[in-house]
């Protein structure tokens, strides 16, 4: 069982960097970066990163030293923890819609190194991706909620090319 | 990694796995209150000391691991002894300590087969207790660091990955601040199952209240044993033609239907056989 849904940006990276008058350097994370984790907000008006955060990006890091993978903050984030067994990831910002497979590649991967010895138990993934992609116009959302096993098939099916 | 440390030449490791076998043929045998669970670090020492000395981290992880799987039949014969203890809420506690080392071994060890066999047998235990509730709390987490280097975990300057291992060292947030408490709730499948919800005023016995569990045990199955299983439901004679609002025929002061009308649950156990365990050659 899952959810996928398309919606309009989550994460407006401009009204964050403003609210929590982030430097420069953040800004220019922007516009260097192509895969840029993000925080969300919640009913609190509050901007908080998801759980796996931190790790995931350090995950991303091992397995891809070829595109610019980082998280928005410089200084320590903060964590909403759910403390429940199913995976949160955050918001993950990327700047064309062609780096997508590549995203759900390393999604995929870092959710089977979690579920490893979890043996017959069910987790469920809730993930974000969001595609500003300037270039072509993209600004668009796809959130994922569902069985951990069932991501990677589900992702495989969406067609980059008809995301506009 | 289990696989490495076999075929690592060196007099300590036949001597270490030749000790796992013995504590699962206890454990098989039903002599588990046997098995010492001591801390094993010593029976390690000299390996970890050459794992150094060597530069071989994969040696150092390789025995960390090693030292859990037989921590793990250590832990499982505790709790076996709690059963025959009958110490319901106790041995609850001591199933999560198992599952909790189940996973990481697992998670190291994918092909040693009998990891599969202790799961079954230790969630069949697990489906037998009452509780179906848990409390998972929501917070927000301000400041960590980590066990191993000390730097935040709050951003990315710290090089280790929570449950990972480094030289032979599990790499753990410690959570310093937790800005808010947000929410606490109720959920099937949470990270601690710790967190049991309960009714503050039952009262009944624990034989009462563990029902299931305790008329397993009366089956007087090996505590070891891999089994099919069937739970149903059956009503005693007494209640029949017993209206819903009427006193219970049971002498509780209840209505029927608050009480005994659900009936009580009996098991039904098919194809008993022992857990299959691997034994080393040593």
């Amino acid at each position: 069982m899952f959810s996928l849904e398309y919606g309009e940006t989550i994460t407006n990276i401009d009204e964050y960097i403003d609210v929590k008058k982030l430097p420069q350097n953040a800004k220019d994370k922007v516009d260097v970066s192509e895969i840029l984790v993000l925080p969300r907000k919640y009913s609190d008006e509050e901007y908080y990163y998801a759980q796996e955060t931190i790790d995931f990006v350090k995950f991303c890091r091992e397995h891809d030293d070829k595109h610019l993978i980082d998280i928005l903050d410089n200084e320590d984030i903060m964590v909403r923890s759910l403390h429940s067994s199913d995976i949160w990831l955050p918001v993950i910002w990327i700047s064309q819609n062609i780096l997508l497979p590549l995203v759900t590649g390393l999604i995929s991967s870092y959710i089977y190194d979690k579920i490893k010895g979890r043996g017959k138990e069910t987790t469920t993934v809730d993930v974000t991706i969001q595609i500003n992609d300037k270039k072509k116009g993209i600004n668009k959302s796809i959130h994922y909620k569902g069985d951990a096993k069932t991501f990677k098939d589900t992702f495989d099916k969406i067609d980059i090319n008809k995301l506009k | 990694m289990i696989g490495y440390f076999v075929n690592y030449s060196h007099s300590d490791v036949s001597s270490i796995l030749a000790s796992i076998n013995t504590e699962k043929n206890l454990l098989l045998s039903g002599k588990y209150k046997d098995i010492s669970c001591v801390d094993c670090s010593e029976q390690f020492s000299d390996l970890m000391r050459e794992a150094e000395n060597s530069n071989n981290e994969r040696l150092a992880n390789a025995i960390f691991v090693v030292n859990e799987y037989k921590r793990l039949f250590c832990l499982i014969g505790e709790y076996y002894h709690l059963l025959d203890l009958r110490e319901y809420e106790k041995s609850w506690d001591m199933l999560q300590n198992c599952f909790d080392t189940l996973r990481f071994v697992s998670r190291f060890c994918k092909d040693l087969y009998d990891l599969p066999e202790i799961e079954r047998n230790l969630k069949s235990y697990e489906e037998l207790y009452p509780f179906k509730l848990f409390f998972s709390p929501e917070y927000i987490i301000s400041k960590s660091h980590c066990s191993l280097c000390g730097a935040s975990m709050q951003n990315i300057s710290c090089p280790h990955r929570k449950g990972e291992l480094y030289w032979g060292k599990l790499a753990v947030e410690i959570v310093d601040e937790i800005k808010e408490l947000q929410a606490v709730s109720l959920v099937e499948h949470p990270d601690n199952k710790r967190l049991v919800a309960k009714d503050a005023d039952d009262k009944r016995p624990p034989e009462e209240k563990f029902k299931l569990l305790d008329y397993f045990l009366d089956l007087r199955i090996s505590k070891a044993a891999i089994y099919d299983k069937k739970i149903y439901s059956v009503r005693n004679e007494i209640y029949k033609g017993v209206g819903r609002n009427e006193m219970c025929p049971c002498g509780s002061g209840e209505k029927y239907k608050n009480c005994c009308e659900k009936g009580f649950s009996r098991i039904e156990i098919s194809n008993v056989r022992q857990m299959n365990l691997f034994y080393f050659e040593c």
